[in-house]
């Protein structure tokens, strides 16, 4: 069912046996797990189908400390959520990402990979992954072509992604969540306010609004808060009417410990023998490697995970970095400009004059590569989502966003590439040569051309220990009874891939527990 | 028909099997002359106890374990260093020099070829 909120009697009360807030990929996940259920599903989400600029202004803040991308334009606010502009990219978080590390602070989920792993293989299917095999051995067999290069297996390894589509889950799954019987999409739903009982230990309201001048509000046995790494955050913080500090923040963790995947352009391959290098060059069949550090060696040398990615240095160097590009406040402007880019380096003058002189054999192969690490980054508390003085249209204080580092990622960096390096004379290949912006081991900033994945994890992280965490290892809000949250915000570490694929994975396995709750509240 | 980098090439592999101590084998393969001496310029400054061809040339033979009841060419020469200069990658004996990670032999090399 669909009800466009617009359309709703102001004051309306809407009831579920859950509300979910938030119609991304966690929330569409969770739904979708209750689809024909006996269980009735409010799916809240604060845009319509499509991309509206008005509904997307909503999502402005401002941003200090590293420079980060315009807020406004790094979550996508409409059905679908950030899916909308994904890049497909699938990968495992490895299971030391999950291990509590003592030379990365504030590190350890209170669940391993192992948990997770039943839970990435049913958030395949959502995602539109035809297998599930990650393991490098697999696709070799398949293409003997997809060798790895010739690196002590005990110290770098080459890791797989896989590439969706990518799903767009606005698109994709619009007409199941209509047609559904028992789930009905609110869309222009803006949530604006939580309230809870009186002891502040259950929720009993969801207040939303939109542009109609609809107040409204939603009541259910669970809620789910799946509104993307800076939004959970801010209507958790903007819920102070009963708490000063906001719900679930007694401990002063909500919005803290902000991470993002660090990239940029930080070394060159040169290789002595042009190389196709195809595992990590390949997108057919959608599959693809990149390089990592070993875990042992990761601890030996106490650093943080990162993959190194290859892109040809002729290409590469033409290409700005994302920081550069995806700079106005409107996605859309943002993505035409990354298009723009990658078309003009494509077809750059340098390129065609190149390529005349090429057989297509040579075409294919490569001297120089550009290697681009993505790194995860260190939990740091001062890295955080806080509440601007500005409010937005409906009346909710904008997001702010600090993005800072600690030391611990400059270090790894270097130290991966230095790994790579040694590794890469040690096999004879060629040398490997550090971006300007490494060579002083002093120096513990990042460039100002680092850019993120847009991926916001952190801010509502998952602990045991409601001292280090917002929520518990079943995405519970601590001190909460009814309040749940979805999404890359319970992250406790980034790991060095993207999060789509384990944000599908943990709302799947939070579907699962909710689904629990609910049979456990009706057999009582 | 032999194309620009195979011309580089050919003229490289004589340099190298007729100066071996000169002419790292993998790194002149990758970067030209000038870069050559550019980092070799960078390890004098860094390494000054071995500022000085003979220091440098001793350096590197005092590593090579030559058998003195041989005769050596320039190839063997040759070969015998990137012997060392792969040793050096595994026992990450290693600088690192205008961001390049060489091994300690190859930027020697190199600080040699900036002295000749």
């Amino acid at each position: 069912m669909h009800t466009d909120a617009r359309s709703l009697d102001n004051g309306a009360i809407i009831t579920g046996d859950i509300c979910i807030i938030g119609a991304g990929a966690a929330g569409i996940s969770i739904a979708l797990e209750f689809l024909n259920s006996n269980y009735q599903v409010v799916l809240l989400e604060g845009g319509g189908f499509e991309y509206d600029d008005r509904i997307q202004e909503l999502y402005d803040g401002k941003t200090t400390g590293q420079p980060y991308y315009p807020i406004k334009s790094s979550e996508l606010h409409y059905f679908g959520g950030t899916t909308g502009h994904w890049g497909g990219m699938c990968a495992l978080f490895d299971p030391i990402a999950f291990q509590k590390r003592d030379w990365v602070n504030d590190s350890g989920w209170p669940i391993t990979q192992e948990t997770l792993l039943p839970y990435y293989r049913r958030a395949s299917l959502n995602v539109d992954i035809d297998n599930q095999d990650f393991d490098l051995t697999h696709w070799q067999k398949q293409d003997p072509t997809l060798e790895s290069l010739p690196f002590d297996d005990e110290v770098v390894w080459s890791k797989i992604w896989k590439f969706s589509k990518p799903t767009r889950f606005g698109t994709k799954y619009r007409d199941t969540i209509i047609n559904a019987k028992n789930i009905h999409l609110y869309t222009y739903a803006n949530v604006v306010d939580i309230t809870a009982n009186e002891s502040l230990q259950k929720i009993e309201t969801v207040t939303a609004k939109n542009y109609a001048g609809k107040t409204f509000t939603a009541t259910a046995r669970y809620f789910i808060l799946a509104c993307a790494g800076i939004q959970n955050p801010r209507i958790l913080l903007a819920a102070n009417k009963q708490a000063t500090r906001g719900l679930g923040n007694e401990n002063d963790l909500v919005g803290r410990f902000f991470m993002e995947h660090a990239e940029f352009k930080s070394a060159e391959l040169w290789l002595n023998q042009r190389s196709e290098l195809t595992l990590y060059m390949n997108m057919q069949p959608r599959v693809r490697a990149e390089l990592a550090i070993m875990p042992k060696k990761q601890a030996e040398f106490e650093i943080l995970n990162g993959m190194v990615s290859f892109t040809p240095l002729d290409y590469a160097r033409q290409m700005p970095s994302y920081i550069q590009i995806w700079n106005t406040p409107d996605p859309r402007v943002n993505e035409e400009q990354a298009r723009q880019a990658m078309y003009k380096t494509a077809g750059s003058r340098m390129h065609r004059l190149l390529d005349k002189f090429r057989s297509s054999e040579s075409k294919k192969k490569h001297q120089a590569f550009q290697l681009t690490l993505r790194l995860e980054q260190s939990p740091n508390p001062l890295s955080r989502v806080t509440l601007g003085d500005e409010k937005d249209e409906l009346g909710v204080p904008r997001a702010n966003l600090n993005w800072a580092f600690t030391p611990l990622e400059k270090k790894s960096i270097r130290k991966i590439y230095e790994i790579i390096g040694q590794q890469a004379g040690q096999a004879g290949i060629g040398r490997v040569r550090l971006m300007e912006e490494l060579w002083d081991s002093n120096d513990e900033k990042l460039p100002v051309t680092t850019s993120g994945g847009w991926h916001h994890m952190g801010t509502t992280r998952m602990s045991d220990d409601p001292k280090k965490g917002v929520v518990d290892a079943d995405c519970k809000v601590h001190g909460i009874q009814n309040l749940f949250i979805a999404g890359s915000s319970c992250f406790t570490t980034g790991s060095a891939v993207n999060p789509t694929y384990t944000i599908v994975a943990l709302s799947i396995r939070l579907a699962d527990h909710m689904k629990d709750l609910l049979s456990i509240a009706n057999n009582s | 028909m032999l194309g620009l980098g195979d011309l580089f090439l050919l003229n490289y592999e004589s340099k190298w099997k007729k100066q071996p101590f000169l002419y790292p084998l993998i790194l002149s393969n990758i970067l030209d002359e000038e870069w050559l001496r550019i980092i070799g310029r960078s390890y004098r400054v860094m390494k000054s106890d071995e500022n000085s061809r003979e220091k440098l040339l001793n350096a590197i033979k005092r590593e090579m374990h030559l058998n003195q009841d041989r005769t050596y060419d320039g190839q063997d020469r040759a070969m015998e260093i990137e012997k060392i200069v792969e040793k050096d990658f595994k026992s990450e004996r290693l600088f690192m020099i205008k961001g390049w990670i060489l091994s300690e032999t190859e930027a020697r090399q190199c600080a040699l070829l900036s002295l000749s």
